[in-house]
């Protein structure tokens, strides 16, 4: 490749890298706590346990809710009892509204759930978190906006590859800790990008997939598919079954045990019904994590309502039988992580953190370079850099290490406050945004310098409260997230102890003084 | 100044290579992945094509803002996409 076309790709590298280094940053550290999402939100909000006065009984559930409610339209989702409910529940869905949830008293009448909103759970603040990479705007705007971000990402790998190549096999596993740190955090840029290549390709493709999918579905409907979007895809389609009269719908549990006795190792969790003035169709919900899932949690099974066959195995984890649906689970499931159980739960936090790391190391890079061009030998041993660069390296800064304090702050409140608040994602937004916009501004006004030991110290802090409060409250939902935030307090208090100490050398100069001289 | 030296100090136009190819390149994605997934290649019956066609065309998307900056110069740049989106067009009309 000519050497120009590879400055090209450099230049091209570095822009879209600090363009959109921040707000993947954000997204990546963000994504790593959503893997725990559902263990988050059993943490800072337990669901009820057990009653009495409660019916285990889900098929009389079921039947109870049609009764009271025959016209009901949309999603009818009946839980059987797990992790997040004790007892069965059932949740109507209407289209566009919000769910409302349902349990059966003992006495035969339908209970309304006190079940908080989903949009109103700790794990959706995190979820959302992550999806709109932090930006405090509506999910419809962030998500196209990500989606964009995500195919720039792309190409910044692309590119990134491209400008490696020529010394890939010279520089790949060459660690050079020491004196140069621009040479330092190029290695670790480089090693990390090339080690987790895949992933990021992977999450790349998916997350501007997640992003831009209705642009590109709206654009196929108007421009590419003659007969228009739906039609298109009902040709590919299994057809599914005559609609079965309700008065001969199997019960819940007798659908349960057929799917079991035709799919061994799938492990139902609920049954939804999706009701349309055509008619009915069901789809049991479960799991088998030794495949990929076609759910962020979960594969799918369609059934007949009056026989309990599966007559559409498309996203029954390993049972689709044909290449295009495994291809397309494997690339949903590879960006949830849903395989393999909590060892690649725990591999997929590692690989979010390492993600962030990937973008912030990118960002001292470009920091580090500027700062050297700016060197001049009048000037001594201090360094200097222009009035940008000390814009960008007080955001990297503001921006990693709030996102990093201001995420595990807002939980443990939430663990404390929840039971005391009645809208819990108000608390969430206004503590994140609050410490991670005051973290911003601390490091704009005292500089990186001035700002860093500070803020190190105060992310330490942020992320002890939850295993703080993991510790005085020890629940087993907590545990994994008290472990990464203890682990997270640890290296921050590690990173700001080691600032302090040797403030020459070793550390970034990132966080030393860089003013210009008058 | 030699020729080198002369090319190196030629502007690359980057911003508008990278836009060519965000524009230029949507329509062209979309068409490609029509022909890769519809154009007659694949079994007459294949589950979830739909949304096949719409992550080959996102991923074909970025693959093409990737290559626009691999053109000389902003005629080029142009140029390709423009007769690369018109052959693409055409075959879509013809394999309809």
């Amino acid at each position: 490749m000519k050497k120009q076309t590879l400055r090209d790709y450099l230049a091209v590298h570095t822009w879209v890298g600090i363009l959109c280094g921040l707000v993947l940053f954000i997204a990546f550290y963000a994504g790593a706590f959503s893997m725990l999402e559902a263990e988050i939100t059993r943490w800072t909000q337990p669901p009820p346990p057990a009653s009495r006065a409660l019916s285990d009984d889900g098929d009389a559930l079921v039947t109870a809710f049609f009764a009271a409610h025959p016209q009901a339209k949309g999603r009818v989702r009946l839980r059987w009892p797990g992790p997040d409910n004790a007892q069965p529940a059932l949740a109507h869905v209407p289209r566009g509204e919000p769910a409302v949830w349902w349990q059966l008293g003992e006495d035969g009448r339908l209970q309304r759930l006190a079940r908080p909103d989903e949009g109103d759970t700790s794990g959706n603040f995190v979820d959302y978190l992550h999806r709109k990479g932090g930006l405090p705007i509506p999910l419809e705007v962030a998500e196209p906006l990500i989606g964009l971000v995500s195919l720039v990402y792309g190409l910044a790998l692309v590119s990134g590859v491209v400008i490696l190549l020529p010394s890939l096999v010279k520089d790949l596993f060459y660690l050079r800790l020491g004196r140069n740190l621009k040479r330092m955090w190029l290695d670790v840029h480089n090693l990390l990008g090339v080690a987790s290549l895949p992933f990021h390709l992977v999450i790349a493709l998916s997350a501007a997939v997640f992003g831009l999918h209705d642009i590109v579905y709206l654009a196929q409907d108007k421009f590419i598919y003659q007969d228009g979007l739906r039609s298109t895809a009902a040709r590919d389609s299994t057809p599914p079954p005559a609609s079965v009269d309700r008065n001969h719908w199997l019960p819940p549990s007798a659908i349960r045990e057929r799917v079991l006795a035709q799919a061994p190792q799938f492990q139902p969790v609920g049954l939804d019904y999706v009701v349309q003035p055509t008619g009915t169709t069901a789809l049991v919900v479960g799991s088998d994590e030794r495949h990929f899932q076609r759910a962020s949690r979960y594969g799918l099974a369609f059934v007949h309502l009056g026989t309990g066959q599966i007559y559409d195995r498309t996203y029954l984890p390993g049972e689709s039988g044909h290449a295009s649906t495994a291809v397309l689970n494997s690339l949903f499931s590879l960006h949830f992580g849903s395989y393999g159980g909590d060892t690649v739960r725990l591999l997929y936090v590692a690989l979010g953190l390492s993600g962030a790391l990937l973008f912030y190391t990118g960002n001292l890079l470009w920091i580090e370079t500027r700062t050297k061009r700016a060197r001049k030998p009048q000037d001594g041993p201090a360094l200097t850099r222009p009035r940008h660069v000390r814009i960008v390296s007080a955001l990297t800064v503001g921006v990693c290490l709030g996102c990093a304090a201001a995420l595990p702050a807002t939980l443990a409140l939430a663990r404390w406050l929840a039971p005391y608040v009645d809208d819990l994602n108000t608390l969430h937004q206004g503590a994140y945004y609050t410490l991670f916009c005051g973290c911003i501004g601390w490091a704009l006004w005292r500089g990186t310098a001035g700002a860093a030991p500070g803020l190190l110290w105060f992310t330490a802090a942020c992320n002890a409260l939850v295993p703080l409060a993991v510790l005085l409250d020890p629940v087993p939902d907590g545990f994994l997230l008290g472990a990464l935030c203890g682990l997270s307090a640890l290296f921050f208090a590690w990173l700001s102890r080691r600032h302090r100490a040797e403030p020459a050398e070793g550390t970034p100069s990132h966080f030393h003084h860089h003013r210009p001289k008058p | 100044m030699s020729r080198g030296q002369a090319g190196d100090a030629a502007p690359r136009h980057l911003l508008f290579k990278g836009v060519a190819g965000l524009l230029l390149g949507f329509p062209l994605a979309l068409w490609l992945s029509w022909l890769l997934t519809y154009g007659g290649w694949l079994p007459a019956f294949m589950p979830v094509r739909d949304q096949i066609s719409m992550w080959l065309a996102t991923l074909l998307w970025g693959a093409l803002l990737c290559a626009a900056f691999m053109a000389r110069s902003r005629a080029q740049c142009l140029g390709m996409f423009l007769l690369a989106n018109a052959a693409a067009f055409a075959a879509w009309r013809v394999l309809q």
